[in-house]
């Protein structure tokens, strides 16, 4: 008999021990969600990235030099979502059956609040209407609505393929979707296998194990808005870059 | 009761107070946004049954499978194969946006021709027979010593066979392969053992690899095999060397990166020969077999490690423990790579460096370079080396459009037209690439709009063969190259009655298969594994290449000579040696081009790959150079300044980036791709920054002595 439906939380773990900052996942997520190639006039602050990967230098010369690849996502902030509280339409809800932190582009007016708020500055705001070659409508994904200019867009951990697993479940008389049936454009195309995606409240999961692997961490966990997407690598001047986040320090810049 | 302009105003003003602390116009406001996303602009996204079809990537050489979501019948994602005996499941970025090509701004519909000359040229259609026409002309007014030629940039698929044919039956004709190689070691290798029987290269039993600049993990070979095989490093205890004047991604994920003076692989190489022969590393039969030990030995004594340390850069106890690491750690694989945009390292450290798997006693070993059979039905390419041909002698040229994702300057092909009215034909459906130089376009079909062969990649241990079968549905007006060229040769008189179409020539790849009933095919998703004998015929082989099967090789090592020589170029005819002399000792900085395979120049890039190069800081567009910090500081030159590059061939403008994982002294300069390349037309053959480099003698153009000025 099946089971009760119990909620989820899902979470991703990305080693940065693997990442090679090839951007398969970029390319992923923008093939997915239907993003359109960049306008000529788009940068990295004005340009669509759900998922992007950024390369982090420990600061030291040849041959101590290194660079990790981070790739940064909306983090799916579990605990005082600050998108949340500061969207005037309703635009920004988190799903208490999943965790997710779903954006409704259709509410959204684009005063672009929630970037303001977002921590990690992984919302991307369309400055321009969506355009692709002629012809390339013919390819998109039918699964995801495309967006249009004055809305703000983020990661949501492939709405469209968590429907298309609750679908397939339904069909098989199954409250809980399994876990092979839901698998976000960015994890199943990375080809380290570097980021692992799944439902952290289930601790026989892949992930759940991961979480609890020494050398995890979760970027800026101080503000405590409780992030579901951790990070892992053994490096140790990786895990400083990101324990100097869990204090706040005298003169903080943000750039970027 | 008299009702006054005031009660009005009171009215009005109260009823949009109340209106405030009602529903409506939050209510408007909500549906504005709804109605301003309904535009006539949005697109209509597709509607139908979801199906799942297989095919293979084609855009370089590495023979991805692929596997395609499509709705209604038009594939709408692309990801690898999970399983896949090739390519494990992985499908690189360019790869997962192939679909999108045959929408490509630059994508080529109907034959075009430009009319007037240089840059006030402009782009006309043209009829196919018009087309043909003035090249059998072409063809037709060669004088004696001039030339037609194809420039294959994939040798050895059914279209190559084709192309040597033509040539064959033309006086005069030249096939040529391009001068960049993913990786030149095995031929070099070939030289060596006096051998033109094909190499592969056993990275699974490997314990050891030593790469001279090869990006193994950023796009080299099959990238889901070297991820398949890097990945499980800590199991296998395989261990990655990599030599580098950058510290690039391979570089990053390598167990050790040897940070060596650009121009100095050859030295190295010599070193570390050196330490194995004088510490008597090596196999005892190597002196036995090789013909020139004794004169080796004496070559290599000039390198030890404290004279090469002092060339390279690097301490003498690295390159003593690279030595040691090399045979104690073996078996082992040592490789001369190249960066796609910077070309090969030059004939004469190529071969230094392919000499040390002789002398590591790992040729046809397991784990090292392994002697295997040909592809059945497949010809020896024998291609001419374009430096070796007569400048001004090519009348006629004709570009294949598959690109290897290797790039060289144009200047090497341009010197060898002839001056006087050249005319140079892409078969390319793009207009980009070498594309752009072309006079005329005979556009083929686009990726995945038809049926394509692709062979075994540079790594592979064993023969390999797939179909990529077409996912988009055909376009009027493309043709396949192997009807051009039928059409020319007969218009031209070269060939009667020859009707062979391209999957005639397909066809015969298969049947030739079939007869030496070898290998084994896997059809995706799951396999398993069936032997070519339990086929019942050719058809049936067919058919399942055309669903994306895959047809691998047994794995059975050929037999290797036994003599062979160490030093090969090393000391040519003259007796002229590799010396300790690093190249552009006296310049203050030195110019090198730098890309990532399939993603150079103006070359046909997915219009989504601005992800990555536009709309991040991932990968640099052209346009933009790294130098060093600390090179930054001594030359003036801040992060994001805009700066004149000089060389002795050109001039050349860049933004700066600092980037510590440059060594200091170096400017890398992107080679591509152009800003806004990737969706918007660039400037008609422009090469960027390869136009800047000097071509020297060994027809490398790695490294330029450069200066740099800020703007």
């Amino acid at each position: 008999m099946e089971t009760a439906k119990r909620n989820s939380r899902y979470g991703m773990v990305i080693d940065l021990d693997r990442c090679n900052g090839c951007g398969a996942c970029m390319v992923a997520c923008a093939v997915e969600n239907n993003v359109p190639p960049a306008e000529p006039k788009a940068t990295r602050r004005t340009g669509i990235t759900p998922m992007q990967v950024i390369a982090v230098r420990n600061g030291e010369p040849i041959p101590q030099s290194d660079t990790v690849f981070v790739p940064m996502l909306c983090q799916q902030c579990g605990k005082d979502t600050p998108c949340v509280s500061v969207c005037p339409q309703n635009a920004v809800e988190v799903d208490a059956a999943t965790g997710i932190v779903g954006q409704v582009p259709q509410r959204c007016l684009g005063c672009r609040y929630c970037m303001v708020a977002c921590p990690y500055h992984a919302r991307y705001f369309n400055w321009w209407d969506p355009k692709w070659p002629e012809g390339m409508e013919k390819v998109l994904n039918p699964d995801v609505s495309p967006r249009m200019r004055g809305v703000v867009e983020k990661c949501n951990f492939c709405h469209g393929r968590l429907h298309a697993a609750r679908e397939k479940a339904a069909a098989a008389g199954k409250s809980q979707v399994e876990p092979k049936d839901y698998v976000p454009a960015c994890v199943e195309n990375c080809p380290t296998r570097a980021i692992c995606f799944g439902d952290l409240s289930d601790e026989t999961s892949e992930v759940a194990r991961l979480v609890a692997r020494k050398g995890t961490f979760r970027f800026l966990a101080r503000l405590g808005t409780e992030p579901k997407v951790y990070y892992h690598s053994a490096k140790s001047w990786v895990k400083r870059m990101a324990e100097r986040s869990l204090t706040p320090e005298r003169k903080e810049t943000v750039h970027g | 009761m008299k009702v006054t302009r005031r009660d009005m105003l009171k009215l009005a003003c109260g009823s949009a107070v109340g209106l405030l602390c009602t529903p409506v116009p939050w209510k408007l406001l909500d549906d504005s946004a709804i109605w301003t996303q309904n535009w006539p602009l949005v697109p209509r996204l597709p509607r139908g049954p979801i199906t799942f079809r297989f095919s293979t990537c084609t855009l370089c050489p590495g023979g991805c499978a692929l596997k395609a979501r499509c709705v209604s019948g038009m594939p709408v994602s692309l990801t690898g194969v999970a399983g896949h005996p090739v390519s494990h499941g992985v499908l690189c970025p360019i790869g997962l946006t192939g679909h999108h090509l045959a929408y490509h701004p630059l994508r080529l519909r109907r034959p075009m021709q430009f009319v007037g000359s240089g840059d006030d040229g402009v782009l006309a259609p043209v009829s196919y027979e018009d087309v043909l026409a003035r090249m059998a002309a072409a063809l037709g007014s060669r004088s004696e010593t001039e030339t037609v030629a194809v420039l294959d940039q994939r040798p050895g698929r059914a279209i190559s066979d084709y192309y040597q044919e033509f040539l064959e039956a033309v006086p005069n004709g030249l096939y040529l392969n391009p001068p960049s190689r993913e990786c030149s070691t095995a031929a070099r290798l070939q030289e060596l053992l006096g051998m033109e029987a094909p190499l592969g290269m056993d990275f699974e039993n490997a314990r050891c690899v030593l790469s001279f600049g090869a990006p193994l993990l950023d796009g080299w070979g099959t990238p889901g095999r070297m991820f398949h095989v890097f990945n499980r490093r800590q199991e296998t205890g395989l261990k990655l060397i990599q030599v580098e004047s950058v510290q690039s991604r391979t570089a990053l994920q390598a167990d050790r990166w040897l940070p060596i003076r650009p121009g100095t692989e050859g030295v190295l190489a010599m070193g570390i020969a050196n330490v194995i022969i004088s510490e008597k590393l090596h196999p005892a039969e190597i002196a036995k077999n090789a013909v020139d030990f004794a004169e080796y030995r004496e070559v290599v004594s000039a390198f030890p490690p404290e004279v090469v340390a002092g060339v390279t850069g690097l301490s003498a106890a690295d390159i003593v423990a690279t030595a040691r690491q090399l045979v104690e750690n073996g078996p082992a694989i040592v490789i001369a790579g190249c960066d796609p945009g910077a070309g090969p390292l030059g004939p004469i450290p190529e071969t230094a460096i392919a000499g040390l798997n002789l002398l590591a006693g790992s040729l046809n070993h397991p784990g090292g370079f392994i002697v295997r059979r040909t592809l059945p039905g497949s010809r020896a390419a024998a291609a001419h080396v374009l430096a070796d041909v007569p400048d001004h002698s090519i009348r006629l040229l004709l570009l294949d459009g598959a690109e290897c994702g290797y790039t060289f300057p144009w200047s090497l092909v341009q010197r060898k037209l002839v001056r006087e009215a050249p005319l140079v034909v892409s078969l390319s459906p793009y207009m980009t690439g070498f594309a752009a130089h072309a006079d005329c376009f005979l556009p083929s079909p686009a990726h995945l709009e038809s049926l394509q062969d692709t062979l075994n990649a540079t790594d592979a241990r064993t023969s390999s063969y797939s179909l990529a079968s077409p996912l988009h549905d055909p376009v009027d007006g493309p043709r396949e190259p192997a009807e051009c060229i039928t059409q020319l040769a007969l218009a031209a008189g070269i060939w009667k009655d020859r009707k062979e179409s391209a999957a005639d020539l397909l066809r015969r790849r298969v049947q030739a298969i079939y007869d030496s009933k070898r290998g084994s095919v896997f059809c995706p998703p799951e396999g398993p594994l069936k032997a070519v004998s339990d086929f019942a015929d050719a058809d049936e082989l067919w058919k399942a290449l055309g669903d994306a099967a895959v047809w691998i090789d047994d794995d059975v090592v050929q037999g290797a000579p036994e003599r062979f020589h160490l030093l090969g170029r090393l000391v040519d005819a003259q007796k002229t040696r590799i010396d300790t002399t690093p190249p552009h000792s006296g310049a203050l900085l030195v110019l090198m081009p730098a890309g990532w395979r399939a993603a150079l120049g103006n070359g046909t890039l997915p219009p989504l790959m601005s992800k990555l190069y536009q709309e991040s800081g991932l990968r640099s567009l052209a346009g933009y150079a790294s130098i060093n910090p600390a090179t930054g500081a001594e030359q003036n030159i801040n992060d994001g300044d805009r700066a004149t590059i000089r060389t002795g061939s050109g001039t050349t403008e860049a933004v700066i980036q600092h980037d510590p994982s440059v060594m200091p002294g170096i400017v890398l300069v992107a080679a591509g791709p152009r800003p806004n390349g990737t969706t918007h037309p660039a400037g008609r053959g422009d090469d960027g920054v390869l136009e800047v480099c000097d071509v020297q003698a060994d027809a490398t153009w790695r490294m330029s002595p450069a200066s740099v000025q800020r703007v």
